[in-house]
């Protein structure tokens, strides 16, 4: 026994030595399935893997936070604090103007902790360095090398602005950096560079420079890496919901934060307020006893002035009265007026009292006395009236003074009383308008292209599910007509090999073996090549919008194990079922010679009219066709599944590159669209319609809402994410906006009580005009309105709605927060934004023009993927064509040798046999056409993603592409087999009897 | 007057791997217009090697091969089919029909190609095979398509009718009524006709008997008596 295994194992390598061609053609088409499925298949795993891999060695911040205020150190350590964060950066980030000749850019300014970032593995976003070197000077920057890269050499120096040229050292230290290394960020994966508030909006570049080149006061973002997502993809459903559930706690956390750096900040400064407004008080206070200290001084002094005058007059009296009295009088005088008698009094002032006989010198003595006392008085009275004037006078120049110069101070006191009340006042009212800060916590999607990455690769994925389908089908059956025709060709081994004594499932084993063996190799091959080819051909197709790694595609054992095992067991399957027949039949008849099938007359022979009329060679391929059946319908599957796929690649980019002309330029008749805020006043809203009325760059206008709202039908509806759109002038919209139903170009108008939505939508939903459709505007707010219309648009689901018919069934008009506008020259974006932007409410712009240039550039890559298809395609039409044909020609060698002989040229050899694979070509193609069109559409269907509707119908150009090139594929095996066919060599096929 | 066809040091070698086979080793004979000539040998001994040449299938090494007055040994390949085309009927041991054309569609398969031909039905009345017409060749008896084989020869009108070993897969009748056939073609139409045989007993029929043997010429005798098929026995 052990011999006959020996024997058989022998017989099989020669075998497979003897019929290279049968071995290759089995193992090629196995190898291609299986490259295809595999590598298409682990395509999108690939790509997730790969930019899961770059996303964690770089550390890309899973949750960003941000703040309107920005975060003190309290902030910080109640982050760093939370258990489920594991590690976070502050940082700071500034928008600024990077002028490069006449042109100014907008460029992200981050800041980098160089030497933690060099040193700590676990630094945020460290930056990739592709060139140069991190800073190690404060006035150092590294910069974007996907944008900047090209403008930029190492060491040159970028100046950054302000708006309007303003300064930025509030901000940043420098306005100059110089540039010592390029970098590319792991929180950019695409081209797109975010959107800023100013200028126009739109940022290039980005680029780093040190901490301590910020001036910030505090920091402006933090980046957090959560504990729970260290081990889970991106992918994940289950990321999603863990940084939704951190997002909740992480907002709670930023509620408490607010509101604690709120009445910190209000704290402080009502302290400080309080604390001035004390002050003030105690200076008023001052202020009032200081005036009031003058008015008393001055009223005694003007009083003192006046018993100064009054006593002055009084003197001047007694003076004068004094200076008419004769001294004799005196005494008289003196108890006539007590204050002269004072005076004389304090002159020894005692009158002498003269005796009742007084002498003559007494008397003359007692004159002389009274007359001293006389002159001494009136010297006296003198010289006090003159003081008493001179006091007088100098109270009242000092009374003078002191007006003029104290109520002037006071005055200027008052003032500044009343000023620093004024600004404790103006604080206090400050005080109490202070907003709390807001805290932002944003997520990945935030970072441009994240998101669109994961679709991107998601859509290959689905694409992928479809096309191996094909490729599985067809290789089963090429292996069938293969292992066919090699087990009728050695009937006459099997037949002695039976006769011999060999159990059926030894003689078996050669073909299965046979069959499992060039199906395992080609499986092999196929994995080896596909697992890498495709990969990395589609990815690098998709890294011309995206910055990223080459794809990690590795060898994956356990799913090539399974594909193998799936492509082994077909084709042992297949050739089972080839030699079932033959081991069943006896030996003697497996010796005798197997006769080419007889000639039958066909049915087309007995419509006379029509088989005269076809010439005689013509008729001899119609039947050969028709006796080598199974073969014809081999080539029509083959044909057909290559013209199918063919078709559906071209099918596919059409309907994804059509949408961009017909949605950003038939559809959408507007060049931009703004968004403004929502809670603008009609007069605020004027301003912004002067502005664009005004402006050059805008030839009309009209405004509306515009916002975010889910549909559903019924409440048990899956919600689906759609705009509203509620124009404020209904009749206008027309002329921005074209809505009409796709397939009869109908103009559709917006009715009152109704809504007009999108055709995704309505497939999306299935509902039909007449249908209603709820409508919510918010988690509670919703109403179910009629659909009135359903019309043609392809990118964003829009739901059109009059602003009346908003107000009957949300019972509040529509906030209008829109404007779109006509543009004469729809190059001037950029004017027109700077124009835009000056007015503050404006929030966003976006212009058909460049949201359809994005469109494009996003979905050109696709057409590497058809391409990708396309080869795979015509590679398997080749192969089946090619196998089939090879067989074809060795089974018919001895009839066309002897077509040989009777003189026919080699030309007409192969004319006599490519006739019948024409024909066939040509019927597969039909086929194909018709297969074609429903695998397009269900390809299109399932690569569509909810927000985007590929263009359902082809074009002319499609079939033509798939048709020419199929027939291109077959005319490429005919020339092969016209080689083939000429070496046929009469002489040798006509000498054995079959 | 030279010969119609002139066979003269023919060598033809086949290479197998290191062994040099020499099947036609000096060949040399020549058969006139309108004979019947009949190349005669034991199996190996190189007569369709000969046959082959003659017929524009295989080309010789070395020597020349005249055929109306034409050096064909030096024909290109285009310029042997346009001989085999226009001058050369074919009969094969094993008939080589089309089984998927009725008799009469294999004849149509050579006129198709001839300018100047007979027509199918004319030449299939002749073969005997009218009333077969619509049949395919695997609802004939051997003879039959033999016959089929010799109408679809003959319907080109060819210069030589060259037939390998006709009668070798039929029986004794079969073979001798196919072998009238050629004979008549020949008396009649004064076609060259050359048969190939391993059966000596034949060769009184023919007018030219060349005898073969290990790849040579052994002896070329010229028949003024022809035999009747009819009165040869074996
Ligand atoms: N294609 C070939 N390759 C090698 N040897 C050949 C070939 N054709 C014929 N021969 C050899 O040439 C010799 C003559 O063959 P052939 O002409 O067929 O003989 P016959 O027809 O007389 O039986 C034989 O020995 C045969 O083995
Ligand atoms: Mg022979």
């Amino acid at each position: 026994m052990k011999m006959k295994y020996a024997a058989l194992i022998k017989d099989t390598f020669a075998e497979i030595k003897a019929t290279r061609n049968r071995f290759l053609s089995i193992f090629a088409i196995i190898a291609l399935g299986t490259g295809f499925f595999a590598g298409i298949k682990t395509t999108c795993p690939n790509m997730i893997t790969t930019a899961q891999a770059y996303y964690e060695q770089y550390n890309l911040a899973d949750i960003q936070l941000k703040s309107t205020m920005g975060f003190s150190e309290e902030d910080l350590n109640a982050i760093s604090s939370l258990i489920y964060v594991q590690n976070m950066k502050p940082g700071y980030s500034l928008d600024a103007f990077c002028n490069t000749g006449d042109e100014s850019s907008i460029v992200r300014i981050y800041s980098i902790d160089v030497a933690k970032c060099l040193t700590d593995g676990e630094y945020i976003d460290i930056p990739v360095l592709t060139e140069g070197r991190f800073p190690n000077e404060p006035y150092e920057c590294i910069v974007d090398n996907g944008i900047m890269a090209g403008e930029y050499r190492l060491g040159d120096k970028i100046t950054l602005s302000g708006e309007d040229n303003s300064s930025l050292e509030d901000s940043i230290k420098y306005n100059t950096f110089t540039i010592v290394g390029f970098v590319q960020s792991v929180q950019y994966v695409s081209f797109e560079r975010g959107s800023s508030n100013i200028g126009n909006g739109n940022i290039t570049s980005y680029m780093y420079v040190p901490d301590s080149a910020f001036t910030y006061e505090v920091y402006t973002d933090i980046y957090i890496r959560l504990r729970d997502t260290a081990s889970v993809s991106f992918d994940d459903e289950l990321y999603d919901q863990i940084i939704e559930s951190y997002t909740e706690k992480l907002e709670k956390v930023a509620d408490e934060r607010e509101q604690e750096r709120y009445d910190e900040i209000y704290g402080e400064n009502s302290e400080k307020l309080d604390a001035a407004q004390r002050e003030l008080d105690e200076a008023k206070e001052q202020y009032e006893a200081g005036v009031e200290q003058y008015n008393d001084n001055m009223a005694s002094a003007s009083r003192q002035l006046e018993d100064g005058k009054l006593q002055l007059q009084m003197l001047i009296e007694i003076r004068d009265i004094l200076a008419a009295t004769q001294p004799e009088d005196l005494k008289t005088v003196a108890e006539i007026y007590p204050q002269l008698a004072e005076i004389l009094k304090t002159f020894g002032g005692d009158f002498i009292t003269l005796p009742e006989d007084y002498s003559e010198i007494e008397l003359l003595a007692y004159i002389a006395s009274l007359e001293s006392l006389k002159n001494n008085a009136a010297k006296y009275l003198d010289s006090t009236i003159k003081n008493a004037r001179e006091q007088i006078k100098t109270g009242e120049r000092e009374m003078k003074e002191a007006k003029a110069t104290y109520p002037k101070q006071f005055e200027e006191a008052k003032a500044e009383l009343d000023k620093a009340q004024a600004e404790i006042d103006d604080g206090y009212k400050q005080l109490s308008e202070v907003e709390k800060p807001t805290w932002y916590v944003l997520n990945r999607s935030n970072n441009p292209g994240y998101g669109s990455f994961a679709e991107d690769a998601e859509r290959i994925d689905k694409i992928a599910a479809v096309f191996p389908v094909f490729f599985i089908l067809v290789a089963a059956l090429v292996c069938l007509t293969t292992m066919t025709r090699m087990v009728e060709e050695q009937r006459m081994q099997i037949g002695t090999l039976k006769a011999l004594g060999y159990p059926r499932f030894l003689i078996m084993a050669k073909y299965l073996s046979y069959a499992a063996l060039a199906s395992f190799l080609g499986s092999a091959v196929g994995l080896a090549i596909g697992f890498k080819l495709f990969p990395t051909v589609i990815f690098n197709a998709y890294r011309v919008m995206y910055i990223m790694p080459s794809i990690i595609a590795p060898f994956k054992w356990g799913f090539g194990l399974i594909v193998t095992a799936v492509a082994v067991f077909c084709t042992t399957l297949t050739s089972f079922f080839a030699c079932y027949k033959e081991l069943f039949d006896t030996p003697a008849s497996l010796m005798r010679p197997k006769s080419p099938p007889a000639g039958k007359v066909i049915l087309l022979e007995r419509i006379g009219f029509l088989w005269n009329r076809i010439g005689f060679l013509r008729k001899v391929s119609i039947r050969n066709l028709l006796r080598y059946k199974k073969r014809i319908l081999m080539t029509i599957v083959g044909v057909a599944g290559c013209a199918a796929l063919t078709f559906t690649g071209f099918g596919l980019q059409y309907a994804i590159s059509a949408i961009v002309d017909l949605q950003y330029e038939n559809v959408f008749q507007y060049d931009l669209l703004g968004i403004y805020e929502s809670d603008l006043s009609d007069e605020q809203r004027g301003e912004i319609s002067a502005l664009l009325d005004k402006s050059d760059y805008a030839s009309s206008h009209i405004m509306g809402g515009y916002h975010s709202v889910n549909a559903s039908v019924g409440a048990s509806g899956t919600k689906r994410e759609c705009y509203l759109m509620v124009p404020e002038d209904t009749a206008e919209l027309k002329d921005y906006i074209i809505l009409q139903t796709r397939v009869e170009k109908n103009p559709i108008s917006i009715t009152p009580g109704g809504v007009v939505i999108a055709e995704k939508l309505s497939n999306l939903c299935s509902v039909k005009v007449g249908d209603k459709l709820r409508v919510y505007i918010s988690d509670t707010a919703y109403a179910d309105i009629p659909v009135s219309g359903i019309t043609e648009n392809y990118a964003l689901n829009f739901i059109y709605m009059d602003k009346n018919t908003y107000e009957d069934y949300f019972g509040k008009p529509c906030d209008i927060n829109c404007f779109m506008a006509i543009m004469p020259d729809t190059t001037k974006n950029s004017s027109l934004s700077t124009e835009m932007l000056s007015n503050s409410h404006i929030l966003a712009l976006s212009y058909t023009s460049e949201s359809g240039k994005t469109f494009r550039d996003l979905v050109s890559s696709l057409n590497y993927i058809v391409v990708v298809i396309i080869i795979c395609a015509g590679a398997l039409a080749f192969v089946v064509l090619y196998n089939l044909a090879n067989i074809n020609v060795t089974e018919r060698r001895r009839e066309l040798a002897t077509i040989k002989v009777l003189g026919f040229f080699d030309g007409e050899v192969s004319t006599y046999v490519n006739r019948e694979s024409i024909i066939s070509t040509l019927l597969g193609i039909a086929c194909g056409m018709f297969l074609g069109v429903p695998l397009e559409k269900f390809v299109i269907k399932t690569a569509e993603v909810d927000s985007v509707m590929f263009v359902p119908n082809v074009t002319a150009s499609c079939y033509i592409y798939a048709i020419v090139l199929t027939f291109g594929f077959s005319l490429i095996v005919n020339a092969v087999m016209h080689f083939k066919l000429k070496k046929i060599d009469m002489v040798e096929s006509l000498k054995s009897v079959e | 007057m030279s010969a119609f066809v002139e066979m003269r040091d023919v060598y033809k070698r086949y290479k197998m791997g290191e062994v040099v086979i020499t099947a036609s080793d000096g060949v040399t004979f020549e058969i006139n217009k309108g004979e019947f000539a009949v190349i005669v040998g034991s199996s190996g001994a190189g007569k369709t090697t000969v046959l082959n040449m003659l017929g524009g299938m295989d080309s010789c090494d070395e020597g020349s091969i005249i055929v109306d007055g034409v050096d064909i040994s030096s024909f290109s390949s285009k310029q042997l089919t346009e001989y085999r085309r226009y001058d050369i009927g074919f009969v094969f041991q094993f008939y080589n029909l089309m089984q998927n054309l009725t008799v009469r569609e294999n004849v149509e398969l050579a006129t198709q190609i001839c300018k100047n031909h007979e027509r199918p039905e004319v030449v299939l009345k002749q073969v005997g095979l009218s009333e077969r017409m619509k049949n395919f060749p695997s609802q004939l008896s051997g003879g039959e398509q033999q016959r089929v084989s010799i109408a679809r020869a003959l319907a080109k009108k060819p210069k030589l009718l060259l037939c390998d070993e006709p009668t070798g897969a039929l029986d004794y009748n079969t073979g001798k009524t196919i072998l009238k056939l050629l004979q008549d073609t020949c008396r009649n139409e004064g076609r060259t006709v050359i048969v190939i045989t391993h059966n000596q007993a034949i060769t009184p029929m023919a007018d030219r008997i060349i005898t073969m043997k290990s790849a040579k010429v052994i002896s070329e005798i010229v028949n003024l008596n022809p035999t009747p098929v009819e009165n040869i026995e074996w």
